[in-house]
């Protein structure tokens, strides 16, 4: 039903005082059934419609000055916090890497590209700062199969290096965040939204390992794992939970049970942990990472291993610049660079955390503790390795280490979090159609465990 | 009797919290309700009453979720949350102190008059 002309002028010239556009449409259809029930209670009273419509709005107040007030509330409110600590880290980053550049080769160079990528990262995140977060929800399978198709694009263009497409291998890191999107676009939609998810899932799964890159497989299963569980436990797919975690669950275990009885890889596990096992093999960034890192002091340059005396860092450590940069600090400066760095990177990633756990709507909520997971993950993986545990090669230590491509990545997902910031305090979930199971999915019958797909 | 509209807007955010204490309800609702209650006395109109109760959700005060009032339309129901229940208590404790006082003073008393 259209509204009344006089309702919709009314309702047009609040909006018009309103900025945040998104939240125009819930505020019309709030207001307008406002407008609804006072008119039916006027026509109730006896008057007709036309005095009902004109009366219900005279009541309603000056749409200008309610419309203020509303514009008043409705106010994106930047996250100064995180953008400060996101500025910080920059800032942090490039003055570690100023001192550490030119000591490897090419370093100068990268050094000078990735300062360029910086100021295109600041121009990225501004970007997706300001398209807001909520597109993710919207357009969540085109933009899924968008990344998808440019991954694939660059695995068909760009010649693999060392047996690795390894520029296809920084953008898989948007996945989750874009995954989440997908998630929340499946509510209401039962077990086959469960199960539709674990299929979307399986794309950039299949990518990450024909790229191949494991330490991202490993990643994007964990976020996988950790979107599916609170979107679950939010209710979104109205189902009952434990049935749900089961499926979501039962086939991982099984992957895992799997992978866990290759030789292999428990034998790479066991080097993880005693690196000294095979010095010169598997284990020998591990054992050198550990015995420098044994040998750092609190503050000042610390001594290198007994076996290794006479020799500098730059000559045992590789990759002084990028995957190894922590342990390289470390033993330069002492653990006190140490701490600063992996700090500030904690702080970064606690307070986003704690401003995920406040999202109200669920797309919001997803979307930004996919956004953080990224970065603890990141983090995370870079100090165990830099610490001596080797198991894959580091992705980056986020902001910090030398990798113009994942800055370039991280400063969008920073741009995605702040967005939600901005703005979630706003954003409601939509309303999606109810798609009730007709029949349970799991049934037990006669000692028999029934699945039902639904597929008829 | 008109009240003078100073005195309700700073006790507005203590009676919404005290309806929504009561049971669920959308906006018309409220100033209906409050309307009633008040023997006509509290007439609140939507323009203020939307975006107060929309930076009491923002605040977590209250939540809302929608549900369908008939075929065509959906409405928005608000309701208290515990910290909404926590602000309620002090605003009433705040609100009483105050009345009291106003009284005393207006009885002729003194109330700190121990001097």
């Amino acid at each position: 039903m259209q509204p009344h002309e006089k309702v919709k002028q009314y309702l047009d010239t609040i909006c018009e005082q309103i900025r945040y556009k998104r939240i125009h449409n819930e505020l019309r259809e709030e207001l307008e059934n406002h407008i609804t029930d006072q008119k039916q209670a006027y026509i109730a009273q006896g008057m007709d419609e036309e005095t009902g419509t004109f009366k219900a709005v005279e009541q309603m107040g000056d749409p200008v000055m309610v419309g203020t007030q509303l514009d008043r509330t409705h106010k994106p409110k930047p996250e100064w916090s995180m953008i400060v600590l996101t500025l910080l880290l920059l800032l942090t980053g490039t003055f570690i890497r100023l001192y550490t550049a030119p000591r490897e080769t090419n370093g100068l160079e990268l050094f000078y590209r990735q300062l360029l990528f910086t100021v295109v990262g600041i121009g990225l995140m501004t970007l997706c700062y300001k398209v807001d977060f909520t597109i993710l929800g919207e357009y969540s399978s085109i933009l899924f199969f968008a990344l998808a198709a440019i991954i694939v694009l660059l695995m068909l263009v760009i010649n693999p290096v060392d047996g690795r497409f390894i520029y296809a291998s920084y953008p898989l890191l948007l996945f989750p965040a874009l995954f989440a999107g997908v998630v929340y676009s499946m509510s209401n939609r039962g077990y086959s939204g469960v199960i539709l998810c674990g299929i979307y899932f399986t794309i950039p799964l299949i990518l990450s390992l024909l790229i191949p890159n494991i330490t991202i497989t490993l990643f994007l299963t964990l976020s996988y794992l950790v979107i599916l569980t609170i979107a679950i436990q939010k209710k979104r797919f109205k189902v009952n939970q434990h049935h749900a975690l089961l499926l979501v669950y039962v086939p991982f275990i099984i992957s895992f049970v799997v992978a866990m009885t290759n030789n292999n890889l428990i034998y790479r596990l066991k080097i993880v942990f005693t690196p000294s096992l095979a010095p010169m093999g598997v284990g020998y960034m591990g054992n050198i990472t550990r015995g420098i890192m044994k040998g750092a002091r609190l503050i000042g340059q610390g001594a290198l291993p007994e076996n290794l005396q006479g020799l500098t860092v730059e000559q045992v450590l590789p990759l002084i610049n990028s995957d190894f940069l922590l342990t390289y600090i470390t033993h330069r400066f002492g653990w006190i660079a140490f701490l600063i760095v992996v700090a500030l990177l904690e702080l970064f990633i606690i307070r986003a955390f704690v401003l995920c756990a406040r999202q109200k709507s669920v797309l919001a909520l997803l979307v930004s503790t996919a956004v953080t997971l990224t970065f603890a993950y990141q983090t995370l993986g870079f100090v165990v390795t830099n610490c001596g545990f080797y198991l894959f090669a580091p992705l980056s230590l986020p902001l910090i280490s030398q990798s113009s491509h994942y800055l370039l990545v991280n400063m969008s997902l920073i741009g995605i979090l702040l967005s939600v910031y901005r703005t979630g305090h706003m954003v409601h979930d939509k309303r999606f159609p109810e798609k009730p199971d007709r029949r349970p999915f799991l049934t037990i019958e006669d000692g028999r465990i029934i699945i039902d797909l639904h597929l008829d | 009797m008109e009240i003078d509209k100073s005195l309700i807007s700073g006790s507005t955010t203590m009676l919404l919290l005290k309806l929504l204490e009561e049971k669920d309800m959308y906006g018309y609702q409220m100033i209906e309700e409050l309307s009633t209650k008040s023997d006509n006395t509290f007439s609140l109109k939507a323009g203020t009453l939307y975006p107060l109760l929309h930076s009491l959700e923002q605040q977590g005060m209250v939540c809302c979720y929608e549900s369908e009032a008939d075929s065509a339309r959906v409405r928005k129901y608000y309701s208290i949350t515990k910290k909404g229940k926590g602000l309620l208590r002090d605003k009433k404790a705040e609100w009483q102190h105050f009345a009291f006082a106003v009284n005393q003073v207006l009885k002729g008393g003194t109330v700190h008059a121990t001097t």
